[in-house]
């Protein structure tokens, strides 16, 4: 460049700078840090209850697997993948928890844009976003064949579910769940509410994890999310969430040893805290929030099957469709387009955006997104008053 | 008289290596006071940090032939948890306790407060003929560098007074440039938010994009860094013409080359509507019946990104050989437009030369965030048309087709944060302990250094980036045909990487290919062919030494 266009440039530059005297702030950590300090029980991102010597450190081993940004030689991808560490989408707001629009992963199929039968294209569902370099492809086909994909006409995002508190959620039996489906809408109140079945080794299972409720247990769900969503193969426990892959690392790439303490650290992780609920105005959201029928499938608790312990996710665990009108969507056997499972509220201050694609943006948004089985509760949350919707935002923000 | 000034005697831009002096006090001649003068200390651009402090001198007149006191303030730039001891040195013909008294060594700033005064009491003169300097010094912390802050004698020369900034502890990765004007360090820090801002799509995210802010990409181990793998993201284009490679691109409705991993609906180009549930962009095996080309891009770091604005031309194009001449095996490129004066500097290809533009760009091609070009026509001296920069012309706005309103930023956020990348201030090298040392020199033995050229001169002093900011041909297993500027070569050659704070910025290469600093060496070929096998063949513990080396830059 030459000098009068430096001279130019830094002229103007000044010009538009706010002649206002700043202060240093400390340079912001890494967006997804790893190894971060351990969080206290009843932080973020900490365990559920203190735990004994040996079994802090079996949690933090776990941590650790959790926190493993995985490489090639060590059997990254499938070869696809969409994220080479779990940390990578589980970090809002501590290790663990949700992940912002950008960690988003797609599903694809088709189904004649609404007229078809839906099928599975070849390859599946999952779109996975990248393969290890030098890869320059990043479909699910060998390169040279048609591309499934190309006949896609749904597609889905699916935005990163929080981790926290999944231990507990796994302690809950499938005969709780079981209890509160009401498929037929039997009471007249609107809201029917199904388990997701699925068929484990021949036998009926409910299906606890993930939008679609497809994975009934924690350690199911990470074989399929180490499969998945980083293409790390997990010793197979004949439960059918296993993957092979076809890189050239030998399954199982994930050592039992550390399947393990990653189980065990997901077990005891505890639930988000939630925020000032002794606040009036989430107290009086309290209120609202039953009345306008949000606790009919954002149930405030459940049992443990560990006796005298309660979950409180705010969820049923069941299956519901709000979507509004014409949505179509990504269909799973027993689990019909547009039905997602009831997300679980606790700490959602902290995960935004929401819906299973991250649509909303704002917990007003949310409720207002919500259509079908929830018309009333939405319906009724755009008649409150001012204040009633702030109460009932401020709870929200307090569970 | 006593003529107290304060005087800014180099530009502020010069901060990176050089800084302003600062005068505290002058007593005239003839009237047998304490005269003081510049102090030219040669600061060390490389020892700053984000706790710093200066001096500031309100204008006070003592008369030397009876004495009297000067008041200068010495103010922090946050307050600190702890007791923060500024340590000053005073030199110069006055003698202490003689001509003045000062007693307070260090001062020392309270916790949680910013100020201190420093009190000199000048004592009425002795010695009425004889002028006297003094020279009041701030001390920058360790691990190394002599003051910022000087006491001049500029006789007759009167107010504003200005102030300046010395830095008591080393720089550390993401803090500013030292030296930065009040009004440089408030956008600098408005800049940072902004990179760190998750866009939504209410904001204007999309309707295409990678990520939904700066920081997701540039952020390891701090914001402006480098990103994980699965950041990673994939360009393509499509070749046409007889020429192939070079005749390519971008692939409809991309804009640029950038492929985004989320999109909108199925009819890109002419949908309004930002919807989650749209397709994720595929890359096609041919567009047109054209083949397609495509790679993968890991993100790089910006630190010090800045000074390579300010590497002449002239310097890049120094270090040029692009026909081998001298038979080394090593030639080197630089990546020009417009007839050689757009020279690139920026980006794995050298792509760039101007950091407005790489602002732009990825902020339309990345997060689909539109702008303004923020300097207005003929500001840019990119290289123009390049399908894997700003769509079009460089200086056009950018616009996309989601329901906000373009420019989807403002100037004003688009200024700091342009401010932002610019006054990043570079990684600080640790000191070298005996094998670092012995790496450095081996890192030169075997030839590294023929591109990594360990500091190029610009008109802000030395960048130590060891980067010649040309590109090379770095082997058949490392080309990714795309083409990046007018030189043909662009389809073959990357640019020589920075390698200052190396050991943060894992992993490495263009697309991110190898995990660790070893396994990059391990993949120079081409024109690195000969410094590969060099340091192939060293013994273990002297690759060992290089790796160490460069783990302390």
């Amino acid at each position: 460049m030459s000098p009068i266009q430096t001279q130019n440039r830094r002229t103007a530059l000044r010009l538009a700078l706010v002649a206002l005297l700043g202060t240093l702030s400390a340079g912001a950590s890494y967006l997804a840090p790893s190894d971060p300090p351990v969080p206290g029980v009843g932080e973020a991102g900490g365990p559920t209850t203190a735990l004994s010597p040996p079994d802090m450190a079996k949690w933090l081993a776990g941590r650790k697997v959790f926190d493993r940004d995985f490489v090639v030689p060590l059997g990254l991808g499938l070869p696809n993948y969409n994220a080479n560490s779990c940390r990578a989408c589980h970090s809002d707001p501590a290790m663990g928890g949700a992940g912002p629009l950008e960690v988003n992963v797609s599903r694809f199929g088709h189904d004649g844009a609404g007229t078809e039968t839906f099928v599975n294209l070849p390859g599946g569902q999952a779109a996975s976003k990248l393969r290890p370099p030098p890869d320059g492809t990043r479909e699910n086909y060998p390169s040279g064949l048609p591309n499934p994909a190309d006949n896609a006409d749904v597609f889905e995002q699916r935005q990163t579910p929080t981790l926290l508190g999944l231990g507990l959620v796994d302690t809950i039996a499938d005969s709780t769940i079981l209890a509160n489906e009401d498929p037929f809408d039997l009471d007249g109140d609107g809201i029917k509410g199904v388990a997701r079945i699925l068929m484990v080794n021949g036998n009926p299972e409910v299906g606890k994890f993930g939008w679609k409720a497809q994975i009934p247990r924690m350690s199911d769900f990470v074989r399929d999310a180490m499969g998945g969503e980083i293409g790390i193969s997990v010793p197979d426990d004949g439960r059918g969430f296993a993957f092979t892959d076809s890189d050239a690392v030998p399954d199982p790439e994930l050592s039992q040893l550390d399947t393990d303490t990653l189980s065990f650290f997901l077990a005891n992780l505890g639930p988000p805290p939630g925020g000032d609920s002794q606040n009036p105005s989430a107290q009086a959201g309290k209120v609202v929030f039953q009345s306008l029928k949000c606790a009919v499938c954002h149930r405030p608790s459940l049992n443990s099957s560990i006796p005298g312990v309660r979950v409180g996710l705010f969820s049923d665990l069941l299956l519901h469709d709000v979507q509004p009108p014409g949505f179509h969507g990504m269909e799973e056997p027993g689990a019909a387009s547009g039905m997602y499972r009831t997300p679980l509220l606790w700490g959602i201050n902290k995960t935004g955006p929401y819906m299973h694609d991250g649509r909303a943006e704002t917990l007003e948004q949310a409720i207002l997104g919500h259509h079908n089985e929830a018309e009333f509760s939405s319906q009724g949350f755009v008649a409150l008053t001012p204040g009633s919707k702030a109460d009932l935002l401020n709870y929200l923000a307090s569970l | 008289m006593v003529n107290p000034l304060v005087e800014c005697v180099e530009s502020r831009r010069r901060a990176l290596v050089s800084s302003c002096l600062v005068a505290l006090a002058v007593l005239a001649a003839g009237s047998g006071g304490v005269r003081a003068q510049a102090l030219a200390n040669p600061p060390q651009a490389s020892a700053q940090d984000a706790l710093s402090a200066r001096f500031e001198v309100s204008a006070q007149a003592v008369r030397a032939s009876k004495g009297g006191d000067l008041t200068a303030t010495v103010l922090l730039s946050r307050p600190s948890p702890r007791a923060v001891e500024v340590a000053f040195q005073t030199s110069g013909t006055a003698i202490a306790g003689v001509d003045y008294v000062i007693d307070q060594s260090p001062l020392v700033v309270p916790p949680g407060e910013t100020r201190a005064d420093l009190h000199v009491t000048i004592r009425p003169a002795t010695t009425p003929d004889t002028d006297k300097s003094l020279f009041i010094t701030l001390v920058p912390g360790q691990p190394r560098g002599p003051s910022l802050v000087g006491v001049a004698s500029h006789d007759g020369i009167g107010g504003p007074f200005s102030s300046h900034v010395v830095h008591l502890a080393p720089i550390e990765l993401g803090d500013p440039l030292p030296g930065l004007t009040g009004a440089e360090l408030t956008s600098f820090n408005k800049g940072r938010e902004t990179f760190e801002h998750r866009f939504t799509p209410s904001e204007g995210l999309g309707p295409f994009y990678n990520a939904t802010s700066c920081e997701s990409c540039h952020s390891k181990p701090v914001t402006g860094g480098a990103a994980d793998l699965y950041r990673n993201f994939y360009l393509a284009v499509y070749q046409f013409g007889p020429t192939l490679p070079q005749q390519s691109a971008s692939i409809p409705p991309f804009l640029s080359a950038v492929v985004p991993a989320f999109g909108s609906g199925v009819d890109h180009a002419t949908t309004t509507q930002f919807t989650l549930e749209g397709g994720r962009p595929l890359i096609p095996d041919t567009v047109f019946g054209f083949p397609v080309l495509s790679a993968q891009r890991n993100s790089i770091p910006i630190f010090g990104v800045g000074s390579f604005e300010f590497v002449s031309n002239a310097t890049i194009l120094s270090h040029a050989d692009p026909d081998d001449l001298d038979g080394n095996g090593v030639s080197g490129r630089a990546n020009t437009a417009l007839a050689g004066t757009a020279m690139g500097r920026l980006g794995v290809k050298s792509q760039s030369n101007n950091i407005e533009l790489f602002t732009r760009a990825p902020l339309q091609n990345q997060m689909g965030i539109t702008t303004n070009p923020f300097m207005g026509p003929g500001s840019i001296v990119s290289l123009p048309l390049s399908p894997v920069q700003v769509s079009g012309d460089p200086n056009a706005p950018t616009f996309d087709h989601d329901p906000v309103a373009d420019p989807e930023l403002s100037s004003e956020r688009l200024g700091d944060l342009i401010a932002f990348t610019r006054f990043l201030a570079p990684p600080v090298p640790k000191p070298f302990d005996a094998d670092a040392a012995a790496g450095a020199a081996i890192f030169s033995q075997v030839r590294c250094t023929d591109c990594h050229i360990p500091s190029l001169p610009s008109s802000k002093g030395p960048v130590r980036a060891y980067s010649d900011l040309l590109i090379h041909f770095m082997g058949d297993t490392l080309v990714d045909k795309l083409k990046f500027g007018e030189a043909p070569t662009t389809t073959t050659d990357f640019r020589t990487q920075p390698l200052w704070g190396v050991s943060h910025f894992a992993p490495y290469l263009h697309d991110g290919r190898a995990p660790t600093i070893m396994d990059a060496i391990q993949m120079h070929a081409g024109e690195a062919q000969t410094s590969h096998d060099l340091f192939m063949a060293l013994t273990e513990a002297q690759r060992l030494q290089v790796i160490v080396f460069l783990e302390h830059l």
